[in-house]
C-alpha cells in the first residue's frame, strides 16, 4: 500500500531508515516533510514503529545452560591439532587422540584404501610406497624428489604399533583378513603436522602392502558410530585394503593427496543435498565460494585427472560463506559434486553421518579412482557391488559421464576447514583458494593441518526402486 | 557492541595462539546474547542451540580466516547466520508459539506489569514470533538483526554481506511483510490498521 502510494520522487524506503534513524540530514529533512504533508506517510511510519516495538518487546531468552563444553568437545580435534605441532608430546595425549580418531578412522578405511588403490598404481614408480611421498611428488613436479626422500623413522614405528595396540579390536567389520599391522601410519597422523615440515619424514617409506592392517584394526572402534558402514563388507575393495594402513599417512602426512577420494552419494530424499551441507557444517566445514571463477581455480587439475567432466565451473574457494541455498544452487542439477577438504577423520565422520542417514542416503559408495583412466569411462565402483544393491548398483562417476554428457557439467563445491592455526592460518589466508591446488599451492599447503585429505563427493538421485530397497537394509 | 572491542580481538588472538580458554571466554560472552538472536531466526530452541553451537565451532576453526580489522561477534553472526539457514531449511519450525510461550517468565515488556497485561504481552510475543516465522528467511534474519540484535544498517550490511543500500530497502521491505501478517491480527485493537 504504501509503496503504491510512492510518488515517483518519493521512495518510501526512507520511511523505514527513518524509524531506524538511518537517514541523513537531508533525507530527514525530506521524510520530514513528506510526513506532515502524507497522512499515509505518517500513519505507515506510525506502523512501522509499532512493529518495531513489538519485534523489540519480544521477551529476551537466554541458553540456559553453558555451550563450552560442547564446544570444547566438538574442537578438541581441531585444538589436539592446533596443539600438538606446538607441543610434540608424544605419550598419553597421542594415545588417547589415537583411540578417539581410531573410532572414526574405521569409517574412512574404504575411502582411504580407495585412495590407495589409485595410488597403488603409482607404486609401480619406484619404491617409495608412501602416499605422502605420492602426495609429496604432486607437489613438485620433479617425480625424482619425491623418490629420494628418506626412510620412516623407526621410532615412530614402534610407538603407533604400541597405540594400536592398545585398542580394542572386534573385526567383524574388517573388510580385509587378518594381515601383520603397520601402526606407522598412526603415528604419522599424530606427527602430521611435523610431517609436513620435514621431507624425509614425508617419504617415511612406509609399506603399503603390509599396513593394511592400521585401517582394519581401528575400523571396529567406530562400530557405534558408522555401523551400518561397517556393516558392508564389500565396502572395502580387497585390493586397496592392503594399504590402508598406509593410507592413513595421507592424512598425516599429505597435506594434498594426489588425488581426492570420490565418493558418490546416492540422494534417496529431495533434501539429501541440504543434509549433506548440513552434515558438513555439523564438521564444522563450510562451503566457500570463490567469486573469481578462474580456468585455474585450485584442484582443478586434480579433478581433471580423475575425470575431466567434474572440472568445467571449477572448484571454488574463497573466504565467504555459502549458504546452505547457494550450494543447493549449484549442486541442485544432478549431477553434482562438492570436493572436501579435511582431515581423514572428519570425512570418515561425514561418510558415517550419510551412511547412518537412509533416508537421504540410500548408498554412499566410494568409487574408485584407479578405475578411471580416461574421463567418461565407465568407473568401477568399489562399493558396494551392483550384485548387492541390485538395481541401485550401477553409475559411477563414468555414468555421470555418460548420462552427462557434454552439456550437463557437474558443478563443483569445494568445502574445507579454514587453518585454525594462529600463526600459520595468517599466512594461509590469501593462499586459501590456491591450497589445493597441485602446483603453485605447497606455500599454503606447508602451513596447513597436515592431515589434511581430499574428497569429491558426487550426488545421483537413487531410482524409485532403489529408494525402497535402501532404507531397508 | 556493548563489548569491549579490544579486549574480543585480544582474546581471538590468544585463541588464534593455541588458548582454549580464551575462546571459551568468547563462547560464554556470546552464548546467550546469539541464543536468543538466533531463537527468533530459527524458531526453537532446539534449533537455535544447535546453530549457535555449530557457529561458535565453526568460528573456531575458521579463527584463522578472522581479520582483526573485523569485529568478532559481526563475524560470529555472519557464520550463525549462515547455519540458521541450513538448519531451518532442514526443519522449518512449527513451535514458534512453543518457543514464545517458553519462557513467558523472562518476558522483557516492563511496560506490563499486571498480569493481564502481561497475558496480553505474551500473547502478543506469540503473535509476533509466529508472523515472523512466517517470514522469508531474509526478511526474518533482517528484522531481527535490527530489531532484535539492534545493529545498524552498517553491521547488518557486513554480517549479512549486503551493500547498505540493500539492506535499507530490504527491510523495508520486511516490515511490509511482517505489518500484513501482523495486520489481521492487530486490527482488532490497532487504532489504525493500514
Amino acid at each position: 500500500m504504501a509503496e503504491q502510494r510512492a510518488n515517483g520522487d518519493f521512495d518510501d524506503e526512507l520511511l523505514s531508515a527513518y524509524v531506524d534513524g538511518e537517514l541523513t540530514a537531508a533525507e530527514r529533512a525530506l521524510v520530514e516533510e513528506r510526513l506532515r504533508a502524507d497522512p499515509a506517510a505518517a500513519r505507515l511510519v506510525a506502523e512501522m514503529r509499532r512493529l518495531s516495538q513489538a519485534l523489540r518487546a519480544l521477551p529476551r531468552e537466554s541458553l540456559g545452560y553453558d555451550l563450552r563444553p560442547a564446544v570444547e568437545r566438538a574442537t578438541a580435534d581441531r585444538r589436539a591439532a592446533l596443539v600438538q605441532p606446538a607441543l610434540a608430546e608424544p605419550g598419553p595425549p597421542i594415545a588417547e587422540r589415537g583411540f578417539k580418531r581410531g573410532l572414526v578412522w574405521s569409517s574412512i578405511a574404504i575411502a582411504a584404501t580407495v585412495m590407495l588403490a589409485f595410488l597403488a598404481e603409482r607404486e609401480s614408480r619406484g619404491p617409495d610406497r608412501d602416499v605422502a611421498a605420492v602426495a609429496q611428488r604432486e607437489r613438485e613436479p620433479d617425480d625424482a624428489a619425491g623418490r629420494s626422500l628418506g626412510v620412516m623413522r623407526p621410532m615412530a614405528r614402534s610407538e603407533g604399533r604400541a597405540e594400536l595396540a592398545a585398542a580394542p579390536e572386534t573385526s567383524e567389520a574388517a573388510p580385509v583378513e587378518d594381515a601383520p599391522r603397520d601402526a606407522a601410519a598412526e603415528q604419522l597422523y599424530a606427527k602430521g603436522a611435523e610431517a609436513a615440515a620435514e621431507p624425509d619424514f614425508l617419504a617415511a617409506g612406509l609399506p603399503m602392502r603390509d599396513g593394511a592392517a592400521g585401517a582394519e584394526r581401528l575400523a571396529p572402534l567406530a562400530e557405534s558410530r558408522a555401523a551400518p558402514m561397517a556393516a558392508r563388507p564389500a565396502a572395502a575393495p580387497p585390493l586397496p585394503a592392503e594399504a590402508a594402513g598406509s593410507a592413513v599417512a595421507a592424512d598425516s602426512a599429505a597435506a594434498a593427496p594426489a588425488e581426492p577420494v570420490q565418493i558418490e552419494l546416492v540422494t534417496a530424499a529431495p533434501g539429501a543435498i541440504e543434509r549433506f551441507t548440513q552434515l558438513l557444517a555439523d564438521q564444522g566445514m563450510v562451503l566457500q565460494q570463490q567469486e573469481d571463477r578462474r580456468k585455474s581455480e585450485p584442484g582443478r587439475e586434480q579433478i581433471a585427472a580423475t575425470g575431466d567432466q567434474v572440472v568445467e565451473r571449477g572448484i571454488v574457494a574463497a573466504e565467504r560463506y555459502w549458504s546452505a541455498e547457494m550450494l543447493a544452487e549449484r549442486v541442485a542439477d544432478p549431477p553434482g559434486a562438492v570436493l572436501v577438504e579435511a582431515s581423514v577423520d572428519e570425512i570418515s565422520q561425514l561418510l558415517a553421518a550419510c551412511e547412518n542417514d537412509k533416508a537421504n542416503f540410500a548408498e554412499v559408495n566410494v568409487l574408485n579412482p584407479q578405475e578411471t583412466p580416461v574421463a567418461g569411462a565407465p568407473l568401477q565402483r568399489v562399493t558396494p557391488s551392483p550384485a548387492e544393491t541390485g538395481a541401485a548398483g550401477q553409475l559411477g562417476l563414468g555414468g555421470y559421464a555418460a548420462a552427462g554428457e557434454t552439456g550437463k557439467k557437474p558443478l563443483l563445491a569445494y568445502a574445507r576447514r579454514a587453518a585454525s592455526k594462529g600463526v600459520a592460518a595468517k599466512s594461509e589466508q590469501p593462499a586459501l583458494g590456491r591450497a589445493a591446488a597441485p602446483s603453485g599451492g605447497a606455500p599454503a599447503l606447508a602451513t596447513r593441518p597436515a592431515q589434511e585429505v581430499q574428497a569429491l563427493f558426487f550426488f545421483r538421485a537413487a531410482p524409485a526402486e532403489s529408494r525402497e530397497a535402501a532404507p531397508a537394509k | 557492541m556493548k563489548y569491549d572491542v579490544s579486549s574480543d580481538a585480544q582474546l581471538v588472538e590468544a585463541a588464534s595462539a593455541g588458548d582454549c580458554s580464551a575462546f571459551g571466554e568468547l563462547v560464554g560472552r556470546y552464548q546467550d546474547r546469539l541464543f536468543n538472536t538466533m531463537l527468533r531466526i530459527c524458531g526453537s530452541r532446539e534449533d537455535a542451540a544447535d546453530a549457535v553451537q555449530d557457529a561458535f565451532v565453526q568460528a573456531f576453526v575458521k579463527l584463522g580466516s578472522f581479520r582483526g580489522d573485523a569485529q568478532f561477534y559481526t563475524w560470529l553472526y555472519r557464520i550463525a547466520m549462515n547455519l540458521a539457514l541450513s538448519r531451518r531449511r532442514r526443519a522449518r519450525p512449527t513451535a514458534s508459539l512453543e518457543t514464545a510461550r517458553a519462557d513467558a517468565g523472562e518476558e522483557a515488556v516492563d511496560r506490563h506489569p499486571g498480569p493481564d497485561d502481561r497475558l496480553l504481552a505474551r500473547e502478543q510475543a506469540e503473535q509476533v514470533q509466529s508472523a515472523l516465522a512466517l517470514l522469508a528467511e531474509q526478511h526474518r534474519k533482517i528484522l531481527v538483526l535490527r530489531e532484535i540484535e539492534g545493529c545498524s544498517y552498517e553491521v547488518i550490511a557486513d554480517i549479512l554481506e549486503l551493500p547498505v543500500g540493500t539492506v535499507r530497502s530490504r527491510l523495508f521491505r520486511a516490515r511490509l511483510q511482517l505489518r500484513e501478517r501482523l495486520g489481521s491480527l492487530w486490527n482488532e485493537d490497532a487504532p489504525q490498521p493500514g
